[in-house]
């Protein structure tokens, strides 16, 4: 109980901390789902997740799990995503999957603290800006490469009503680059040049929401609002040197955009026509119109300090500006079904329980045809899942209550998608993309 | 002492959670085995091949031990050049592969100066890496030894069909058909019989029949030809300050198809332009034709068109104007493809699987402040840009 007591009031020091909410996040997460059981359910867990997945997919649920709940899982996506038949190597997904649910309460009222961490083992996160013409399967290619952590709190004040809500967290950078010393132009390794970094890693966090309403015992409703968010790099270098024996100075601002997860809001029905049959549906509005491209912006200002002539061609004064093309991204309606059966095991007064479940999401690309100079490659989604756990209860003295084991897999089918460009003198040209994303992950919850 | 059954429960609750322990460890321990690596996601991406190009580079630097950046050029070479016989070279004209898939085999045919002046021969010269050719691997082609040549040929084109090697060059009217302009026949092609292109027999002069539109104010030259699916021949040539077209059904006998050229120069940008914005690399003239007919990977007929840009401050760069069907204007990207401070022009193109070759004639130094062709040489570039040749020996 203490334990409970101090994850409470952890949870309530967080939230306080982070009363001022900015925006949302492009994560894995939101491609590969959180925790196997509700991956495995096609992620249509809205009005159904108590786990600690429900810190993404409904904080409100997590005032329905009854016992101290800490879970540990491992996910590994990988993309055999193709553009003209051949593969272009979109790096896969891996990490780890902790969480916790701690519920308790407080004046009598239920009340339950949550976290949820998404830790990438190869990157915590990604920085990738590219030219606007440069082809990148934009939904898959570099949002998925990044750390989840979210926080959350949940409170049931109605027996009939759940609602939770909280905070995720990423840094956005802010560096400053300075250079100083001689650049040799003839043998580029006698250059001499001195350089200092100043980075911020600033915290950016965002909200979300959600609402759970059990209508009867076989019936739930639940509904979420996740904020947008972008996450901004800017680096600005300032260049003080000599070059060719000139003094030169030049001052490099780029400003990218470098995650963006557009606001969304999931509306979900779980409901049990039988005492061991669960099925879960959910609707998700997402405003992709929103969505602002990984695209670099670049202005430099760069200046030669002489009198000859013949050296003002030499460096351009000022690169010319970027223009980025609005993407035109089309808001998107993402349906979802999941089921869940479940079996007893052995004698049934034991509590042991196995489940077999399944799912199916289809994601109709948000990304226009890309008829013009950007190339953001995408197609349809169609997720399959299936998934198993196995649920043991008092399995040893140590451990009174569940102990929880599950795996789930999911296959992802994009159909091809040509793309044709107006103008022939295009330097990419007319291409077919489709593709294949195979993702595994288990995880095991203890419940004390 | 215990009991032996009690003792044995005690041992077994232990092993449990000992096992619980290590599956809850094992995430971690797959987690920990991995390791970091760079990210990808831009392999194999689509490309026509046609630009941006790279000059090829020779930027090695080693300090002690540990070397830098990429040496895809021969230590004799200058940057961006190929290694080529000394002999003058006035303008490279076309490549022909002579090997497969990625196989750098390739043979060049090349405009030269016999001494400073026209060129009067148009020589081949065979490569293996497509970069080193030596003097031993350089062959006459043909020789202007025609009375209604003149003395001066040179644009050499190269193409393959039914098992022969046509060549298209030019024929210059300041010398040729006696210098008089108007007489001179402007084009004329050769042909070998073997597929490597080596023994040629001249055809003769083309015709070149049908109403010339206003823009054509010289005799054609630089010609480039391709065939398209029914057997049409499309010349493409340039003439004045734009590049026009004309259809044959023998590859000897033209008609200009229309009076309006297929590519003109860019029309001149605002005279002030934004902070950085440069102005068109073609605004001057367009020249020196360079065409590939092909099919896009959704099966779109293509006719891709690599130029010469001149513009209007005394540079020039590659350009590239495409079109979709076997008919119609040419559409120019606004951009050039290569472009350096080295005047390059009349761009020879070889592609191969997975990247393409440019071969520009550019001056040899940036500093010429003057046309010099005793400092002429063909440069090299690659496409996509990211992609790098192995070391050249």
């Amino acid at each position: 109980m203490r334990a409970r007591t101090l994850a409470i009031a952890l949870g309530s020091a967080l939230a306080l901390a982070s009363l001022t909410p900015r925006r949302a996040q492009a994560n894995p997460v939101e491609t590969f789902g959180m925790g196997s059981r509700s991956t495995a359910m096609g992620n249509a867990v809205t009005a159904d997740a108590t786990d600690f997945s429900a810190n993404y997919y409904n904080p409100a649920g997590l005032v329905g799990q009854k016992r101290l709940l800490i879970e540990l899982g491992y996910v590994y996506a990988h993309h055999a995503l193709q553009i003209d038949g051949k593969d272009n190597h979109v790096d896969d997904v891996r990490g780890l999957t902790v969480g916790l649910v701690a519920p308790g309460e407080v004046a009598k009222i239920p009340f339950a603290f949550g976290l949820g961490i998404h830790l990438p083992d190869s990157r915590v996160f990604r920085v990738r800006a590219l030219d606007q013409q440069q082809p990148r399967w934009e939904l898959y290619d570099n949002r998925a490469q990044r750390i989840v952590f979210a926080a959350n709190l949940a409170v049931k004040p109605f027996p009939w009503l759940e609602v939770g809500g909280g905070l995720s967290f990423l840094a956005g950078t802010k560096a400053t680059l300075d250079v100083t010393g001689d650049i040799d132009a003839g043998d580029p390794s006698h250059s001499n040049l001195r350089h200092q970094v100043d980075a911020n890693l600033n915290s950016i966090r965002y909200p979300q929401f959600g609402v759970r309403v059990l209508a009867s015992d076989k019936l739930r409703f639940g509904a979420v609002y996740r904020g947008q968010f972008h996450l901004d790099i800017d680096i600005d270098a300032n260049v003080a040197a000599r070059f060719v024996g000139v003094p030169l100075t030049s001052a490099i601002t780029t400003s990218e955009v470098d995650a963006f997860l557009p606001q969304q809001v999931a509306l979900g029905a779980s409901w049990d026509p039988l005492d061991d049959l669960t099925v879960d549906f959910d609707v998700t509005w997402v405003d992709w119109s929103a969505y602002q491209p990984a695209v670099t912006r670049v202005t430099a200002d760069t200046k030669l300090i002489t009198d000859d002539p013949a050296l003002y061609g030499l460096i351009p004064a000022k690169a010319a500006p970027t223009v980025v093309v609005p993407p035109g991204l089309h808001d998107r309606f993402v349906p979802r079904v999941g089921v869940e059966w479940r079996r007893p095991l052995g004698d049934k007064d034991r509590g042991h329980r196995l489940s077999l479940r399944a799912g199916y999401s289809y994601e109709h690309t948000p990304i226009p045809d890309q008829r013009g100079v950007t190339n953001y490659v995408d197609a349809d989604r169609h997720a399959l899942s299936a998934g198993l756990g196995l649920s043991m209860h008092h399995l040893i003295d140590e451990l009174p209550g569940d102990v929880r084991f599950d795996v789930h897999g999911q296959l992802s089918i994009l159909p091809e998608r040509t793309t044709l460009k107006d103008d022939p003198a295009d330097l990419i040209g007319d291409y077919r993309q489709r593709g294949r994303i195979y993702s595994l992950g288990a995880t095991l919850g203890v419940a004390f | 002492m215990r009991p032996r059954t009690s003792h044995g429960s005690r041992f077994t609750r232990l092993t449990r959670l000992t096992r619980l322990a290590l599956l809850a460890a094992l995430p971690l321990a797959v987690a920990c085995a991995t390791l970091a690596e760079s990210g990808r996601g831009d392999v194999a991406l689509p490309s026509n091949l046609v630009g941006p190009f790279r000059a090829l580079k020779r930027g090695q630097s080693c300090t002690g031990d540990v070397c830098t950046g990429v040496d895809e050029l021969p230590a004799s070479t200058l940057n961006g050049m190929i290694a080529a016989p000394s002999t003058p070279i006035a303008r490279a004209g076309a490549a022909l592969r002579l090997g497969t898939f990625d196989d750098l085999h390739l043979a060049l045919y090349v405009a030269r100066d016999v001494d400073v002046g026209a060129p009067a021969t148009i020589v081949r010269m065979e490569s293996s890496d497509a970069r080193t050719f030596a003097a031993g691997d350089v062959t006459e082609a043909i020789r202007a030894d025609q009375p209604w040549e003149g003395g001066a040929i040179g644009d050499p084109w190269v193409v393959r069909a039914d098992g022969e090697v046509g060549l298209y060059y030019a024929v210059h009217p300041a010398q040729g058909a006696g210098g008089d302009p108007a007489q001179t026949p402007g084009l004329a092609r050769a042909r070998a019989g073997d597929a490597a292109g080596t023994t040629f027999t001249k055809d003769g002069a083309l015709t070149l029949d049908g109403p010339k539109g206003a823009w054509e104010t010289e005799p054609p030259r630089a010609p480039s030809v391709a065939r398209d699916d029914d057997g049409t021949w499309h010349l493409f040539y340039g003439s004045g300050v734009a590049i026009g077209e004309a259809t044959s059904k023998d590859g000897l006998h033209f008609t200009r198809v229309g009076l309006a050229p297929s590519l003109e120069p860019a029309p001149p940008g605002p005279a002030t332009l934004p902070d950085g914005v440069k102005p068109p690399f073609d605004d001057r003239a367009v020249d020196d034709p360079c065409v590939e007919r092909a099919v896009t990977e959704t099966g779109r007929t293509i006719w891709r068109v690599l130029y010469t840009g001149l513009d209007l401050r005394g540079g020039s760069g590659i350009g590239y104007a495409a079109r979709y069907g076997d008919s119609g204007p040419l559409s120019r990207n606004p951009a050039s493809v290569f472009s350096t401070k080295l005047h390059a022009r009349a761009p020879a193109y070889a592609r191969f699987d997975s990247f393409a070759l440019l071969f520009p004639t550019q001056d040899t130094s940036s500093n010429l402040v003057a046309y010099d062709p005793r400092k002429q040489g063909l440069g090299i570039a690659i496409s996509p840009s990211r992609t790098f040749l192995p070391i050249s020996e």
